[in-house]
């Protein structure tokens, strides 16, 4: 499970909220939508491609107690 | 007491977020409910400071769980930013872990903004595994309790 990412900020492009679905290289947002409901559609729509599906954090998470 | 033997360790990197060149202890979950299935795996926080597993209300509503059936969400939670209300899901939610299956109970926060799918706690991950925290190496191990089922 070795993580080739590049950061994520640098692939999100411009999303800031909602959910994704991202390849397990974190390389790439493969679908993005509001809801997960809406996502897992778009996946579906767009051929059911392999990921991981996350939320997209605020844009300062560098603080983060929890 | 009988030793408990573990599996073999699984290496896991930790994984940076978006807008953040911070990086996490995150597993990649596969979450399922009686026939119902999330059909992408989750990014799931392993948090040793969570008493409770977390689940985001979207997550457990697709996955069948009817929140206003459940009545009021419950206060009395506690956070590090205070007191939350939460449902507590009547019944657990199987995970799949890298092939490793359990089911786990969850706690659902009434919070829609909540940034985490999935958090891992205390009552969940911690309780059915040994993690091996190596931040200053990148990567997490966890060894699965091999006493169980």
């Amino acid at each position: 499970m070795k993580n080739n990412s590049k950061s994520r900020d640098k692939i999100l492009n411009g999303i800031t909220s909602g959910w994704v679905l991202v390849t397990k290289d974190n390389k790439r947002v493969l679908a993005h939508a509001k809801t997960l409901k809406q996502l897992i559609k778009n996946i579906e729509l767009k051929g059911n491609p392999e990921g991981s599906i996350s939320i997209v954090p605020p844009a300062n998470f560098s603080s983060y107690v929890g | 007491m009988k030793p408990i033997t573990f599996s073999a360790p699984i290496k896991v990197y930790y994984k940076p977020l978006q807008n953040s060149r911070i990086l996490w202890p995150i597993l990649d979950i596969e979450l399922s409910s009686k026939g119902t299935s999330i059909p992408r795996s989750i990014d799931a926080l392993v948090d040793s400071g969570a008493n409770l597993s977390i689940l985001h209300p979207q997550l457990a509503q697709y996955l069948g769980f009817d929140l206003k059936k459940l009545g009021s969400p419950k206060a009395g939670g506690i956070s590090v930013s205070g007191g939350y209300k939460s449902w507590i899901l009547p019944n657990p939610i199987d995970v799949n872990i890298y092939g490793y299956k359990f089911s786990f109970n969850f706690t659902v926060i009434d919070n829609p903004n909540l940034i985490w799918g999935c958090i891992l706690g205390e009552d969940s991950i911690f309780s059915v595994a040994k993690i091996d925290f190596q931040k200053f190496k990148g990567f997490f191990e966890i060894r699965f309790r091999q006493d169980l089922n």
